[in-house]
């Protein structure tokens, strides 16, 4: 409770901070902040995750992303947990991958492996860390595959490519390499791709998107992973289907096994998550429920309100409240309130 | 950077160019060809997104090529860019369904769109 009430301070107090440097460096900061695509949530990074929810929501692939969470460790603010997800297709092949083969083969170019670890005590340094995989079916948020997206930005290339060949292909070419210097034609119409590309993510925050994915969590008695052995398996499979412009609806369905209490690896359980999401990409509340049927228990209902606020590029602020109930006992509280940091999208320079 | 040559078999097949790009990103390009008398003239131009390849023929024989400079402006755009983000642009020379030499240029796309120039002379094969 101490570190939620410090935490919540910490927001408290560093929100105004984040608004006036928003207000003092003018637009290029909100608009930096609305590139930025909402929390992403790798397999690994949600298997450590020791909220109630254990919701996996799919997003877009990218080359890598990374993941900081829980800024609140030995009463300090070092993460507590961190994460990386990397699609092996566009880091391996990527040099020479076009983007016709990427559209040939999505499914193998958005496959992506994820790793995380979670200091589980600050005491002892016991340490948890996972890895997981997840592949996705449909994605009708992915960039290169919005073919109305890429004929305009193709379009536009085609423009500056041709402005910027009739500058220099006028006499044989003594150099190669990279061109600088545009003029104020370039200059307007790179500013209609950062409008397009803007467009793009505004219109597709809340797109279709389908996944399965799993994942493996280690336990290790000591910060050096020694004696680390396998104590979960968890699997999920994931939708996300738009409604309206407005709002977005995930559903996840998983399904575990875990080490229990005897050591031996045999509870099982399965959850059933709906979340619905209202709002816009940089800002959305979202009410959700879940059921989790456990082996030899009653069931357990889950219940939440909460949001997710994108103040800053790159930053994330999540909070929830709500309440569990299982079986006949007494319902219980809950909330969270989480920081994260991920990898930015970029506002180019012109 | 100078030019670097491309040998081609004067007495081969016909001589073609092909533009790539790679990272799947979004590509413009305008190939042109200049005859040793200082003229140019424009044998390609397009995008890497349609469905019209990205290859040109050069003017046959062979042989009439050698000493001609191959030139393409390209410009790359990400459409998705993050930090590290690169670009990479190839001109692939091809006779008798081997690759005779490559241009390229590769880098950070540190730009909403980022423009190259890859030239080579086309010399004899010894």
């Amino acid at each position: 409770m101490k570190q939620i009430a410090l935490i919540l301070i910490a927001g408290i107090l560093f929100l105004p901070i984040v608004r006036a440097q928003e207000s003092t460096l003018g637009n290029t900061l909100v608009s930096n902040a609305r590139l930025n695509f909402a929390v992403p949530d790798a397999p690994a990074f949600t298997i450590l995750n020791y909220s109630p929810t254990n919701i996996v929501r799919p997003s877009s692939v990218q080359e890598v992303t990374m993941a900081i969470a829980d800024f609140v460790r030995g009463g300090g603010v070092l993460p507590r947990t961190a994460a990386a997800e990397f699609s092996p297709g566009l880091l391996i092949g990527g040099r020479t991958l076009t983007i016709r083969q990427y559209n040939a083969n999505p499914f193998w170019y958005r496959a992506r492996i994820s790793a995380a670890t979670r200091s589980f005590d600050d005491n002892t340094g016991r340490l948890h860390a996972s890895i997981g995989v997840r592949f996705t079916f449909t994605d009708e948020a992915d960039p290169r595959t919005d073919r109305a997206f890429i004929e305009n930005l193709s379009n536009l290339a085609l423009q500056i490519n041709q402005a910027v060949a009739r500058r220099v292909q006028v006499a044989p070419p003594t150099e190669t390499g990279r061109i600088e210097g545009e003029g104020p034609a370039i200059d307007a119409l790179e500013r209609e791709v950062e409008q397009l590309r803007a467009k793009q993510r505004d219109e597709r925050w809340n797109a279709n998107i389908a996944e399965f994915a799993a994942a493996v969590r280690f336990a290790s008695p000591d910060s050096l992973a020694r004696n680390a052995r396998a104590d979960k398996y968890q699997a999920w499979l994931a939708g996300a289907f738009n409604v309206s412009t407005w709002g977005q609806f995930v559903f996840n369905l998983s399904g575990s096994i875990e080490r229990s209490l005897s050591l031996r690896m045999d509870s099982t359980s399965i959850a059933m998550t709906s979340r619905f999401y209202f709002g816009s990409n940089d800002m959305k509340v979202y009410g959700e429920g879940q059921i989790t049927a456990v082996d030899q228990s009653p069931a357990l209902y889950l219940f939440s309100v909460g949001g997710e606020l994108n103040p800053l590029s790159s930053f994330w602020l999540e909070f929830a409240a709500g309440f569990e109930k299982r079986g006949r006992d007494p319902a219980i509280i809950r909330t969270a309130f989480h920081i994260r940091w991920t990898l930015p999208e970029i506002l180019l320079p012109g | 950077m100078p030019l670097n040559e491309i040998p081609i078999n004067s007495s081969g097949g016909p001589v073609t160019v092909e533009i790539a790009f790679g990272f799947a990103q979004v590509g413009a390009y305008t190939l042109k060809l200049w005859y040793q008398s200082g003229q140019g003239k424009i044998i390609g131009e397009g995008v890497n997104t349609d469905n019209k390849p990205d290859v040109f023929t050069l003017p046959k024989p062979a042989k009439s090529n050698i000493g001609r400079i191959l030139d393409c402006v390209a410009t790359v755009i990400s459409p998705n860019p993050r930090p590290g983000e690169r670009y990479r642009v190839d001109m692939i020379v091809h006779q008798d369904g081997e690759e005779c030499g490559r241009e390229f240029d590769e880098g950070l796309i540190d730009r909403r769109s980022v423009s190259t120039r890859l030239a080579a002379i086309l010399a004899s094969k010894v």
